[in-house]
């Protein structure tokens, strides 16, 4: 019986080592393994022979049946991971061949900075109000204490529409009509578009500009400078130096121009701060008494601050935009960028 | 305006260098734009003395000359008649600049060294353009820099003066302001009272018409009157102040205009009929021929000058033709007078003539300043023997305005204004270098009263700021407002705009700004007819250019303009823009509104070719695709788009209109081929535009949940044979019609025609999925509920299944 089981093995190794598929290796798991192989019979004939013999034989029958098992089990495994192997071998994949990629559009940069810069007020508590772009003389500029023949008529080269009607030259009208809707307290910014017939390499006839207004019954200069660095800090770092100088318009007092240590030079002085090494980025101030006058305030009962800053300007600076006309002349070249 | 330092310093004697001058004006409220030095520009011409001169051997009208410079001799050709031996001129040397670009080198000129140039006065601008060689002082000595023996050097601040500063555009007033930064005594020099000349109560009476707008006129003589060029001085500080030299009567009034402030107007006294001067208001539509030889017709109101017979003068504006000074004139008039700002600005802009004057008497004089500035004018014209002055001035005030009255100030407010602590002391001594006077009045309480020349301090807010100022805006801390908590107002127009953006420019259109104003044409280019609201837009009165006259009436010509501008600059093959502006309409009233607008286009290969996808021209689908999603990603329910669009650029079978509600949103469509061209469209051209408000209006913030179902969905297809006339949505209504609950979703998957499918019919595929929301479905449920479902296709539209 145990040369039977030699005869078996000799014959099983011949088959393996001829095996070249997974088919054929489940041909040799059934020939040598399956209910009707040699091994099996000779299994279930052991409970025949005699007790002594049957333990020897039976022991060495079991330990082939188990053996002849693990082979095929490993020879079928390494078949499988040649096949497949050959299978992504043949699918030659070169991942560095670039994504489909869904086209992505842009937003406008004047749209970024706005974005960015009313994020930082709503986050203070500040509303976005918006009003006309086509305003009346008095909204423009009767109102923000600029009556008709006041030099400061001169800031503005406005474009008009009839007698009464122009294309606002600022956002400050937007002040006005929410004092007239609204009791104080306030906290508003006017974001929008802005007019002024001027244009050359550093006007375009049509801007953007940002204008906040806060009024309580508490509002100093002091405060102004604070809510003026959070913005400034948050827009251009905590490290950028800043600095307050008196300046006019007509609807503040007192008033200021804010500059900004040039981020270009950082301070060193360069052609776009024109070696001052300070930027002007907005003008600000605390509201004039005869503006909360004339929006039906009573100047003793509160105190505002008021702050108007370009768009573009600020993202000429943000992002090193050399030249204002770009924003409008939409080339995909430019827009990409942003 | 433009402040020589030299100039300054007769005036404040301040010894520190200009940068810290600079720094100092800018940082209190007078932003110094440019600093320039007077003096480097003559840096390589010198003082030469022509020691011998002889004819050119090859040109008639040239000299070969030998010029000493101190230390060497030049060999220099020359051309101008008046070079000699012995002269002492100027030689720009190898290197020397001229503003014309010329740079002098070595050369040789008709075969003759020349080692430099012999310079006019023209060529170094430093005075009259008479011809010639400069012909300088005989004891300069020779090597001398040019900038030096004629003491030419100075420094020039650019400094720009905000509109309630009228007070600073002259150099006393700078002075004054700068005495007070730096806490200096300001010297105002006394002017010796020239002796003799005419005395004015028998040369002239005035006669005031119009006194609110002139409440003073002040008058001055001077005889024998001999014109001659200004002395170089002179000249050049006002040349350095950006005024031209004409000679020495105008340029001393224009001299003592720059230092004073206050606008002068000589008159040849010989030229005024009647011994008369009358201020009076323009009649209607009167003209007047000014000396710029224009005539005028001017404003009612306009305030003329005039003698007993005829108007003279625009008054603070300009002079008039026939009365102005002339080589012949004896004897003049000098005009100092106080005109009230609104009148002579609304004259100016009337007539849209601006000048120095004007600029001046616009913003405001001083008041108290017309006879300092006569006195002034009356003495250089003794000291530059240009006449005969008298000693007497004419001072016509009839009702002297009032002088300033006190202003209370509380320290409290000051304080609490600015975020300072300052005592009352030191808003006192603040206030008093700028020539205010204050009294303590009680405790914490002060009353100021600012001097004339400060005509804009008026309320206690004025004062407030300038203790800021001169305190210093880098004193006033930073302190964070303290307020109360409170809701912002939501804005819904901009949370949606937010929205549109995000799922525009994740659809791959790119965002575009364009400017509000259009070109009119670009309305019948897109063939508005003319009873549409939009071919009248509104007009602007002042526009820049024919081509930006007009308000935007629709967003889309803007975007075909950046098409076009992307197409010829950069050849771009595809591009999709947005853009969210408000367009301006007239309603039939002529009431203005502004509507807000959401308009794109798409155009070109919707991708790139690329290994991975063949790229293809965007489709009408594309944009329609884009639309569904932003309505979708806006949860906008109750929309849909109905064929056809009104639009006349629009192709009739490639457009549709979306309704959403009950309203006309909108419309969306391919753009006519001929009207693509002419923006330079070769491919298709996709376009919509919106009524923003209304997109706000049906967006919907709102989310909630439905539970879905856990049992398995069941799929089947449907291909469907109809007749063409039948359209996919007509399909898509007959399916929405057909109430199963377990019929949760289908859509289309395949449209053909053509091919195997009859003429006259088409073919749209269905995929459906049926699920049950409490059990698995069986085949046979499902197979009911299909074959239910083809049958009501079949009598609803004749479907056939393919
Ligand atoms: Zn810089």
């Amino acid at each position: 019986m145990r040369d039977e089981c030699a005869a078996i093995r000799d014959e099983f190794d011949a088959d393996l080592q001829s095996a070249v598929s997974e088919n054929d290796l489940y041909q040799i798991k059934s020939k040598y393994l399956g209910r009707s192989s040699r091994l099996t019979s000779l299994i279930k004939s052991l409970k025949d022979l005699p007790a002594e013999e049957r333990a020897l034989t039976g022991s060495t029958a079991n330990a082939l049946k188990s053996s002849l098992q693990r082979e095929i089990e490993t020879a079928l495994e390494a078949m499988r991971l040649t096949r497949k192997e050959q299978a992504i071998a043949a699918r030659a994949l070169d991942i560095t061949l670039p994504g489909r990629r869904p086209a992505l559009g842009t937003l406008h940069p004047v749209t970024r900075v706005t974005e960015k810069i009313t994020a930082i007020f709503t986050g203070l508590g500040f509303s976005v109000v918006d009003g006309p772009e086509i305003e009346l003389d008095f909204f423009n500029f009767e109102a923000l204490n600029i009556p008709k023949d006041h030099p400061a008529r001169d800031m503005h080269d406005t474009f008009y529409v009839s007698g009464e009607q122009l294309l606002r030259t600022h956002t400050s009208p937007v002040q006005i009509r929410t004092m007239q809707r609204m009791q104080p307290p306030l906290r508003i910014l006017c974001p929008g578009k802005v007019y002024r017939c001027d244009s050359d390499i550093s006007h375009t006839p049509m801007f953007h500009q940002i204008e906040g207004l806060m009024v309580d019954t508490h509002v100093s200069f002091s405060d102004l400078k604070g809510l003026l660095t959070i913005l400034i800090h948050r827009l251009f770092g905590q490290e950028t130096a800043i600095r307050f100088r008196p300046s006019y318009f007509p609807f503040t007092e007192p008033s200021a121009e804010v500059d900004i240590q040039c981020v270009m030079c950082r301070g060193n002085g360069c052609r776009v701060c024109s070696g001052t090494g300070w930027l002007e980025i907005l003008g600000c101030g605390l509201v004039n008494p005869v503006v909360f006058k004339n929006a039906g305030y009573d100047p003793e009962e509160v105190t505002g601050l008021a702050f108007g800053l370009g768009v573009e300007r600020i993202a000429m600076l943000t992002y090193g935009i050399n030249d204002i006309r770009l924003f409008y002349e939409n080339d995909l070249r430019f827009l990409s960028q942003f | 305006m433009l402040l020589s330092i030299r100039w300054l310093r007769e005036f404040v004697a301040l010894e520190v260098p200009v940068q810290d001058l600079a720094h100092r004006l800018t940082m209190s409220g007078f932003e110094v734009e440019s600093i320039s030095e007077i003096g480097p520009q003559w840096d390589h011409i010198i003082v030469a003395e022509v020691q011998a001169s002889a004819q050119h051997p090859d040109a008639d009208k040239l000299t070969v000359n030998s010029v000493y410079t101190g230390t060497q001799t030049h060999q220099v050709v020359c051309g101008a008649p008046n070079v000699r031996a012995g002269l002492k001129t100027a030689l720009a040397l190898p290197g020397a600049a001229f503003p014309d670009g010329l740079v002098i080198k070595r050369s040789k000129i008709r075969g003759q060294a020349s080692e430099g140039m012999l310079c006019s006065s023209a060529e170094l601008c430093i005075g009259d353009p008479d011809g010639g060689i400069l012909e300088l002082d005989g004891r300069l000595t020779p090597g001398t820099l040019l900038a030096d023996a004629l003491d030419l050097r100075d420094t020039v601040l650019d400094i720009s003066i905000t509109p309630n500063r009228a007070d600073c555009l002259s150099v006393i007033g700078m002075a004054r302001e700068i005495a007070a930064l730096y806490d200096l005594p300001l010297q105002l020099p006394v002017y010796a009272t020239p002796q003799g000349g005419p005395a004015c109560a028998d040369m002239i009476a005035v006669d005031i018409q119009a006194p609110d707008a002139c409440p003073r006129y002040c008058a001055a003589f001077a005889g024998d009157i001999i014109i001659a060029p200004s002395p170089l001085w002179m000249r050049r500080r006002l040349e350095n102040c950006g005024m031209r030299s004409i000679n020495n009567i105008v340029d001393i009034t224009n001299y003592v205009l720059l230092e004073w402030g206050q606008p002068l107007h000589a008159f040849d006294y010989s030229l005024l009929r009647g011994k008369k001067i009358v201020v009076r208001a323009a009649r209607s539509a009167e003209r007047f021929t000014t000396l710029d030889n224009t005539t005028h017709t001017l404003p009612a109101g306009a305030l003329m000058i005039c003698d007993a017979e005829q108007p003279r003068a625009l008054a603070g504006i300009m002079g008039g033709l026939d009365s102005s000074i002339t080589r012949e004139t004896n004897t003049i008039l000098l005009e100092s007078a106080y005109f009230k700002p609104g009148s002579i600005a609304a004259t100016g802009r009337a007539l849209g003539i601006k000048t120095e004057a004007s600029q001046r008497f616009e913003k405001g004089v001083d008041i108290n300043g017309l006879i300092p500035a006569l006195q002034r004018a009356t003495a250089l014209i003794a000291d530059l023997k240009a006449g005969r002055a008298a000693s007497d001035i004419l001072d016509h005030y009839p009702a002297p305005i009032e002088a300033p009255r006190p202003i209370e100030v509380s320290v409290a407010t000051v304080n609490k204004t600015l975020g300072l602590t300052l005592t009352a002391e030191t808003i006192a001594c603040h206030l008093a270098r700028l020539h205010m006077h204050t009294v303590a009045t009680g405790p914490g309480a002060l009353a100021v009263t600012p001097p004339s020349h400060r005509y804009d301090i008026k309320t206690q807010i004025d004062i407030i700021e300038e203790v800021a100022r001169l305190n210093g805006y880098d004193t006033i801390p930073v302190t964070y407002p303290v307020v109360p908590l409170c809701s912002p107002e939501r804005n819904i127009t901009r949370e949606v705009g937010e929205q549109a953006r995000t799922l525009l420019t994740a659809a791959g259109f790119s965002e575009v700004i364009n400017y509000s104003f259009q070109d009119p044409n670009l309305l019948s280019a897109l063939r508005i007819s003319s009873d549409d609201m939009r071919s009248d837009p509104v007009r602007l009165l002042n526009p820049l250019s024919a081509a930006q006259s007009v308000m935007r009436t629709t967003v889309l010509g803007s975007l075909l303009n950046n098409l076009q501008h992307n197409l010829r600059a950069n050849r771009c093959p595809a591009c999709s823009f947005f853009e969210i502006s408000n367009v301006f309409m007239k309603t039939p009233e002529g009431t203005i509104i502004e509507k807000r607008m959401l308009a794109g286009l798409t155009y070109g290969m919707q991708y790139t070719d690329t290994w991975a996808l063949a790229g293809r021209d965007a489709d009408i689908f594309d944009i329609k695709g884009c639309l569904e999603t932003l309505l979708n990603g806006l949860r906008i329910v109750s929309y849909r788009f109905e064929t056809g669009s009104t639009e006349a650029f629009l192709i009739p079978q490639s457009s549709m209109r979306l309704c959403i509600g009950d309203t006309v949103c909108g419309q969306c469509g391919t753009l006519d081929p001929e009207i693509a061209e002419f923006f330079d469209a070769a491919s298709p051209v996709h376009v919509f535009e919106l009524d923003f408000n209304i997109l706000c209006a049906y967006y919907v913030d709102h989310r909630s949940y439905t539970p879905f179902s856990r049992y398995p969905a069941v799929q089947r297809d449907l291909a469907l044979v109809i007749d063409k006339t039948i359209s996919a949505a007509d399909v898509c209504a007959a399916l929405d019609s057909f109430k199963n609950s377990l019929l949760k979703q289908w859509h289309i998957f395949d449209f053909y025609q053509g091919g195997s499918i009859p003429a006259g019919k088409k073919s749209i595929a269905f995929r459906l999925i049926f699920q049950s929301d409490d059990r698995t479905l069986t085949d046979a449920e499902v197979n009911k509920i299909h074959d239910k479902l083809l049958a009501s296709l079949r009598v609803q539209l004749g479907a056939e299944l393919r």
